[in-house]
């Protein structure tokens, strides 16, 4: 254990004047902007991946010879990376419901311009909205998108691992490819009603189903990664350096 | 004397190469260098002995420990320099510092200062920016600042203006003097071993050519030169690297075959640069005259 978290700190470290000033700084504006109703938190879930993605694939293979010269074992190395990345996402998952919660609490939202009053007011109240979301909807769609980044981010680090980083490119966009031509046809599907509401098929009604939702995807989002991990610590065990 | 490398029967093969029988020592106390043209396995070889490559067979040992399953406790006590950095280029010599500290029990921040201050490395400054010799001084206290009792380097030389070489140097000799200690350094600039190494190993299309002490290798080869009728078959069969031109012949010749040789033939002793330059024409085979006939 103490290896994997000497690890993690390595990579904190790396990234630390890299991406860490800039996520943090995002972070602090979406708490500011928060308080006035305004609902840019909802971006937290992905600034996790803005944090240790771009070191991970921008990383030079020399770079890699520091995991030789270290004594630490190749699986804590991999294991960090991992446990490093599925962290900080559920971090970003539970900042940007803390802050969507301190959003649609607050009274703060009156001192906006009426514009940009009514665009944030869309997005936490359902008097707002065509669609009737509440932020109890918004939150359950907001775990919901956390999941599918976690499945998105399982899945390219374990081909960046295995295949490398130049190949994991070409995954990434396919990846998100079949992420949007998925994300068309439920829209499609749903205008000419063969799918008679996207919000039923993807929130369910009562507060209970809400709850069950958001901890089963949790535990789906975990175990995703956990099996990434083995896969990929099987897959890469007599890798080079 | 207690060996603290020693590899035995060492095999990796690689699309296009391999390392066939690698079998070498190093005593404590004792700077090795590993010489050897560019693609003969030096590389492979460090990297096998820091279990960054995996090998087909043989054993590595480091402090009498294995190296791949001790490899953890070896490399708390290694010190590595490559030659190039292994550090994050957007990082600052002080970063480095906070990096690598946890990962070694015996890390000494005041040692590291101190080598990084002897050295004149700018502390806040992004390593990525620093020159060549600079960035091979960062590695180098890094190796330092651990108490490591082995020190590998691989081609730490190469690139470096005469300056940086010179004070490299200094700091290996330097490091030895405490006599427990020990280093392996590859290189191509021969220069180098004959300055300071202690033992040589020379690497020759993946398997080791010559290994033992410097005098060792400087006495058992000598360069000959004369005329190329002087010679009889079978002494000229015993040649390395024999080259015919019109007025004569040049090889090299081990010392143990010198005895056959007619006195009319000039003999000269051999440096590590002139042996390399030999062994790599015994493999093209140039035993022939300058217009193409044998």
């Amino acid at each position: 254990m103490s290896e994997i978290l000497k690890m993690v700190r390595f990579d904190i470290g790396n990234v630390s004047t890299l991406t860490l000033p800039y996520v943090a700084g995002f972070i602090v504006l979406s708490a500011v902007l928060a308080v006035f109703g305004i609902p840019l938190c909802m971006l937290c879930l992905i600034a996790p991946l803005c944090l240790f993605a771009p070191a991970d694939l921008m990383s030079k293979p020399t770079l890699k010879r520091i995991y030789g010269v270290l004594p630490v074992s190749r699986t804590a190395a991999l294991t960090a990376s991992f446990a490093e990345m599925g962290v900080s996402l559920f971090i970003g998952e539970v900042l940007s419901l803390l802050m969507y919660l301190v959003c649609s609490v607050t009274t703060l939202y009156r001192l906006l311009p009426e514009y940009i009053r009514d665009i944030s007011r869309s997005l936490v109240d359902p008097q707002y909205n065509n669609a009737g979301f509440s932020a109890a909807d918004y939150s359950v769609l907001m775990v919901e998108v956390f999941a599918l980044l976690c499945l998105l981010t399982a899945y390219l680090k374990m081909m960046t691992e295995i295949h490398g980083a130049d190949t994991s490119v070409r995954y990434m966009i396919s990846a998100l490819s079949a992420l949007a031509a998925a994300a068309a046809a439920v829209i499609i599907l749903s205008k000419r009603g063969i799918i008679t509401s996207v919000k039923s098929l993807l929130i369910p009604d009562s507060s209970g189903g809400k709850w069950l939702l958001c901890i089963a995807v949790n535990i789906i989002s975990a175990a995703v990664f956990l099996l990434s991990h083995r896969y990929t610590l099987a897959k890469t065990s007599d890798y080079e350096l | 004397m207690e060996n603290i490398l020693e590899i035995t029967g060492l095999s990796k093969s690689y699309e296009g190469f391999s390392l066939r029988d690698v079998t070498f020592s190093l005593p404590k106390g004792y700077i090795m260098g590993f010489v050897g043209q560019n693609g003969s396995g030096k590389t492979t070889t460090i990297r096998s002995i820091l279990n960054m490559a995996n090998i087909d067979s043989g054993r590595i040992s480091i402090f009498g420990l294995d190296s791949i399953k001790d490899t953890i406790a070896i490399k708390e006590r290694l010190g590595i320099v490559f030659d190039s950095l292994y550090f994050a280029d957007h990082l600052n010599v002080k970063q480095i510092e906070k990096q690598l500290r946890p990962f070694y029990k015996k890390w000494n921040s005041e040692e590291f200062s101190r080598r990084i201050k002897s050295f004149e490395l700018p502390e806040n400054k992004r390593v990525g920016t620093f020159s060549k010799g600079m960035k091979m001084k960062l590695m180098v206290a890094a190796a330092l600042s651990h108490d490591a009792e082995l020190i590998i380097l691989d081609e730490p030389t190469s690139g470096l203006d005469p300056v940086a070489r010179d004070e490299l140097l200094d700091i290996l000799a330097e490091y030895i003097e405490d006599e427990n200690r020990g280093v392996l350094f590859s290189t191509h600039i021969t220069a180098d071993v004959e300055r300071i190494a202690d033992y040589v190993t020379i690497l020759h299309a993946g398997r080791v050519w010559f290994t033992g002490t410097k005098d060792e290798l400087i006495e058992n080869y000598s360069i000959i030169k004369g005329s190329e009728s002087e010679l009889s078959p079978e002494l000229k069969g015993k040649l390395i690297g024999f080259h015919s031109y019109r007025n004569g012949f040049d090889a090299l010749i081990s010392a143990k075959d010198i005895s056959g040789i007619p006195r009319s033939v000039e003999t000269e002793k051999a440096s590590i640069d002139e042996i390399l330059v030999y062994i790599a024409k015994e493999d093209k085979n140039e035993r022939n005259t300058e217009n193409g006939t044998l």
